[in-house]
């Protein structure tokens, strides 16, 4: 009978997991970039009362087994790394990816850390860095004096010097792994390598299995509302459930202990 | 083993069965949201009259649970009968597809175990662009064939297959064969939900609740017999 209380007890918590990645979807739904995360359950451990097996003697039925299983539990928050739509921002700095590849950024760590937010910025140095001061790799640097910077969908940046002369800068790169999945969400739009998502693959925008370069938009948030509050309303009645479970198993044990009185 | 004979007895352990139902009851309505769960049911079977309280046994509802599109390029659903297999450290077990990962030395994983194709173990190219899994399980990596997945199943439909975490079966000691071409559809994009239908299983509890409480009373009575017994018999007249 406890054990009945507890598997309850398991798929409510799975329940309040899924509400507060749906949560954290909702309050992303304005965040460059951003995408998506799903939460994912599994069944936990079967306990074999009892195995098939034939009774008495041989010409005796087969009886079936019987196996309680006990509960659930999370397997894993997965990203949904789809495409969010492109939002114009006119800002020349604005940089949005169609397709599949991040930007690299150096941390002040040290490490390389990804991100598919191209807001970028110029930085005292006159270094081309994100919103968050980080440098983006390769570094681009931008000439004292240029004006009209334009970046290609192939990620070539040029700008126009003084004295009307267009000189190429620089070139943004692009990183792709195999298991884009795998990648760890740091905050701040970042993501990092891990043994799941493998090694990156370098290489130039429009290349081939790489997405080209949007000047002047952002990418929006996958997140869809519709589809979050669906999702938001099928736990919150899931977990009703469960508290309903929690509840028969409380009352057969009151019936239970009642029986002496 | 000595049978319970006894009224109390018998109320007594199908008390047990009734708690032990509830137990599957629970455990179904905690993977409501368990994509590619299969919903676990309890039967009463009468083993032997003089025994008086039935056994109960439970076999897994193999029935499919709705596939809905995810536009994930690793979710794998399977459309109909079969499952597909995975090598896991106790042997091979049979999986309803579910989000497909690619592990650190590329091989196409289901929870953690590699998934099995007709040659063996699926390795995938290292700088894999389009995964494509074809309805019929050829597995197909930048316009390559690289293996079929392995769809099987049990020979005969109504066998039990033993349930094992992480929704897989352990289809060991069931006569099994291949999947025809024609019945195998695989999904991609696609996942299976639980097949837990929340509706009749909450009813099946209610049930359950009831049949307990009936039990309940019914060893109340027994109890208060004997207890008339004991007081009443031994008074002089």
């Amino acid at each position: 009978m406890n054990s009945a209380l507890r598997t309850a007890a398991s798929g409510m918590a799975a329940q309040q997991t899924r509400t507060e990645v749906i949560a954290n979807n909702l309050a992303n739904i304005n965040t460059t970039a951003f995408k998506r995360s799903r939460a994912s359950f599994e069944d936990l451990l079967y306990q074999s009362i009892r195995d098939v097996q034939v009774v008495g003697n041989a010409d005796a039925d087969t009886t079936g087994a019987i196996q309680v299983g006990r509960g659930v539990r999370l397997a894993s928050v997965s990203r949904i790394n789809a495409q969010g739509s492109l939002e114009q921002t006119g800002r020349p700095l604005d940089l949005a990816v169609e397709g599949e590849g991040l930007f690299a950024v150096r941390m002040n760590t040290g490490a390389r850390a990804y991100t598919r937010d191209g807001g970028l910025e110029v930085s005292d140095q006159g270094v081309l860095v994100t919103k968050g001061g980080l440098t983006i790799e390769p570094g681009i640097r931008i000439p004292e004096g240029a004006t009209e910077i334009s970046i290609g969908r192939t990620g070539v940046v040029s700008v126009l010097r003084p004295g009307g002369e267009l000189v190429e800068i620089g070139r943004i790169a692009l990183h792709r792994f195999p298991n884009p999945a795998g990648l760890l969400s740091l905050g701040e739009n970042l993501y990092t390598e891990t043994p799941a998502s493998g090694t990156p693959l370098e290489g130039a925008p429009e290349d081939e299995g790489f997405g080209r370069i949007v000047q002047g938009y952002t990418e929006a948030s996958n997140v869809e509302i519709v589809q979050e509050m669906v999702e938001m309303i099928a736990a919150q009645r899931a977990y009703e459930i469960n508290s309903k479970s929690v509840k028969t198993a409380d009352e057969m044990s009151e019936v239970a202990t009642q029986m002496i009185r | 083993m000595t049978a319970p004979v006894s009224g109390l007895g018998i109320a007594a352990s199908a008390l047990r069965s009734a708690e032990r139902r509830l137990e599957v009851v629970a455990n179904n309505l905690a993977n409501v949201s368990t994509d590619g769960f299969k919903a676990e049911r309890s039967f009463s079977q009468l083993l032997d009259a003089a025994q008086g309280a039935p056994v109960i046994t439970t076999r897994a509802d193999v029935r499919q649970g709705d596939l809905r599109e995810t536009g994930a390029p690793l979710d794998l659903a399977v459309d109909g009968e079969g499952f597909t297999v995975v090598s896991t450290p106790r042997g091979e077990r049979w999986v309803r597809g579910g989000t497909l990962t690619i592990d650190p030395g590329n091989r196409l994983t289901v929870g953690g175990a590699p998934l099995l194709g007709v040659n063996g173990v699926i390795t995938l190219p290292p700088a894999l662009q389009q995964l494509t899994i074809q309805p019929d399980g050829l597995v197909v990596a930048d316009g390559v064939v690289l293996d079929r997945l392995r769809v099987e199943l049990p020979v005969d439909r109504s066998a039990t297959l033993v349930h094992e975490p992480q929704g897989t079966f352990d289809p060991t000691g069931i006569a099994r064969r291949v999947s025809d071409a024609t019945e195998r559809k695989l999904r991609q994009g696609a996942l299976e939900a639980s097949n837990v239908e929340p509706v009749s299983t909450m009813v099946e509890m209610l049930g359950i609740q009831r049949h307990h409480a009936l039990l309940e009373r019914a060893i109340r009575v027994l109890d208060e017999a004997r207890d008339t017994a004991a007081s009443q018999l031994g008074k002089p007249v």
